[in-house]
């Protein structure tokens, strides 16, 4: 399994798209099993069928990456115009079989990136795990919570609008309303009367988590 | 003369029309019946015969009306 | 703050959900105490409106008893109420449809001796009586204690109404200074009137009260509304405080109250001049 951090798949397929129609090659670096580093290298074949690395500029990212706490974790490289698989050549110089062989295609207008372990001219699979990006939200609680599921329109609204004539100005209300008119409605109606919504989220019921701000 | 009566725009051809003359056109059946106000201000009914009319006068018409108990 | 109920947050939910309104204006009216004077054509509509709106504490008062002829327009009276008191009637059929409430009601005819203590501690008073006598009275007993309150009247196709805000907008006398003389005033009998008319102009009473009461709008203060049914036609005709009024005026010449002469008082109920 190979960890990726999000922003780094958009890297290594903007470097693609930035050489095509040569191949681009570079190192992935990760920290605490995931990569979070892309390093963009020369490829100095400029060619669009294959790439080698400048060994000088290797050994520097190697060390920089050393000096930084990361680990090189795969090679990657760019098929401009076939699909992500090894092509024969991918094979045979895949030369370090403790690295990862991430190969991305751009043949097709939406990317494919695919990760391989190379161990003796045997290919397999490695599945990417794609870690997204963390919300920067600091944690808000809820002053007051209420639970609304299984309750429709419009006493759900009734039993919100009660909830908050018993709040100050500023405190936040908790609430979860059911999927559905639910959702569609309180919170347009609780902005209509100026209250603000800060976050709204779906729960794996399908019912939504709401924070709202009494004005 | 223009006058305003109930809101309606009113041509009267006679030259001077008190508000006596003024109930007796409009047909009014049951002057007592009736409140007058003439330019917002109320006029008292011993005060008819003397307030003359004229032209641009805003007169309305209120008319007792009872509740609905019997 | 009150805590309401599951089945007062489902009964009013429709309140509460009004922006302006809302948990507070539901609380407001729970704790509001209006009066309504007649239980009749514009007291029937009016009674049940607020019992249902949740009007916490309502007065009724009426001395009459329920005949066949109300039948036609006094909506809170059954063909099985006939001979029943009309405010026992009227107060069986707001508890019924909002248990929630209290319903005061009064067996009395409204008069000078009598109005200045039943009227006191009410918020708002909704005129529905039948004669002139009382409207008056009950204009100038608002003016005294303070109390505002919304006339209203109907005659055959017409009504009217306004709201009275005493000491801040024009009252009844204002502009229709005293009650007219009775052999003037047509009876039911001989106008008629057509029943719905009753329904729209108490519910434009109850309309007022709720306002009032919950601080909504704008109230029908300095004008009267008149319609008339035939033509569907509204108009509002603008009406300022008149410093010669004679009740809220600038020398005012009534300072007490007092029966009119053909105070019902003493006529017990039968009022010689009943339109409608």
């Amino acid at each position: 399994m190979l960890r990726v951090k999000q922003e780094i798949i958009d890297e290594i397929v903007e470097h693609g798209r930035s050489e095509a129609p040569l191949e681009a090659c570079g190192y992935l670096a990760e920290k605490d099993g995931v990569v979070c580093k892309c390093i963009a290298m020369k490829n100095i074949d400029a060619s669009p069928v294959h790439y080698s690395m400048d060994p000088a500029q290797q050994f520097g990212a190697i060390r920089s990456c050393r000096a930084e706490g990361l680990a090189i974790r795969a090679v990657y490289h760019s098929h401009p115009e076939t699909a992500a698989h090894p092509s024969a050549e991918d094979i045979k110089l895949a030369y370090d079989p403790a690295l990862s062989y991430v190969i991305v295609s751009l043949e097709e207008s939406s990317p494919t990136i695919n990760s391989f372990i190379i161990k003796n001219d045997k290919v397999s699979s490695e599945q990417i795990e794609i870690i997204r990006a963390e919300k920067m939200t600091t944690t808000i609680t809820a002053d007051v919570f209420q639970n609304l599921r299984g309750i429709g329109c419009p006493m759900n609204l009734v039993k919100t609008k009660v909830a908050f004539s018993k709040m100050q100005s500023g405190q936040i209300l908790g609430l979860i309303l059911d999927n559905g008119p639910p959702i569609n409605n309180v919170p347009r109606s609780v902005i209509r009367e100026g209250h603000e919504v800060l976050s709204q989220e779906q729960l794996d019921d399908g019912a939504w988590s709401l924070l709202i701000r009494k004005a | 003369m223009q006058i305003t009566v109930n809101g309606e725009a009113n041509e009267l051809h006679e030259a001077e029309v008190n508000l006596s003359k003024l109930l007796e056109i409009r047909r009014v059946e049951s002057p007592e019946m009736v409140a007058v106000q003439l330019n917002g201000e109320f006029v008292d009914m011993e005060n008819y015969p003397s307030t003359f009319l004229k032209t641009g006068d805003d007169i309305e018409f209120l008319y007792f009306m009872g509740g609905g108990s019997r | 703050m009150i805590d309401f109920t599951e089945e007062q947050l489902e009964r009013y939910s429709r309140h509460i959900l009004l922006d302006d309104v809302g948990v507070d204006g539901q609380e407001k009216l729970l704790q509001a105490k209006v009066l309504i004077v007649g239980a009749g054509g514009l007291g029937s509509p009016a009674a049940l409106y607020l019992a249902a709106a949740g009007v916490g504490t309502i007065g009724i008062i009426d001395s009459d008893s329920v005949e066949i002829s109300n039948l036609q327009r006094q909506i809170a009276h059954f063909t099985k109420d006939i001979g029943v008191f009309k405010v026992d009637s009227a107060a069986e059929k707001m508890q019924a449809i909002n248990p929630d409430i209290t319903v005061r009601t009064y067996k009395e005819y409204l008069c000078a001796a009598n109005i200045t203590k039943i009227i006191a501690g009410y918020d708002f008073i909704i005129d529905g009586t039948d004669n002139f006598p009382t409207k008056f009275l009950v204009n100038d007993a608002c003016i005294f204690t303070g109390i505002p309150f919304s006339h209203g009247g109907i005659l055959r196709f017409n009504g009217q109404t306004m709201t009275v805000v005493p000491g801040e907008s024009a009252c009844y006398r204002c502009s229709f200074r005293e009650a007219p003389p009775p052999d003037a005033v047509p009876s039911c009998a001989q106008a008629g009137v057509l029943g719905a008319i009753a329904g729209m102009l108490g519910t434009i009473q109850a309309t007022e009260a709720l306002k009032y009461i919950t601080g909504v709008g704008e109230l029908l203060t300095n004008g009267l509304l008149t319609f008339d049914a035939r033509t569907l036609t509204f108009r509002k005709i603008n009406l300022a405080r008149q410093k010669s009024c004679p009740v809220c005026g600038e020398e005012p010449s009534i300072t007490h109250l007092v029966d009119a002469e053909q105070s019902v008082c003493e006529l017990k109920s039968e009022p010689v001049a009943a339109p409608c």
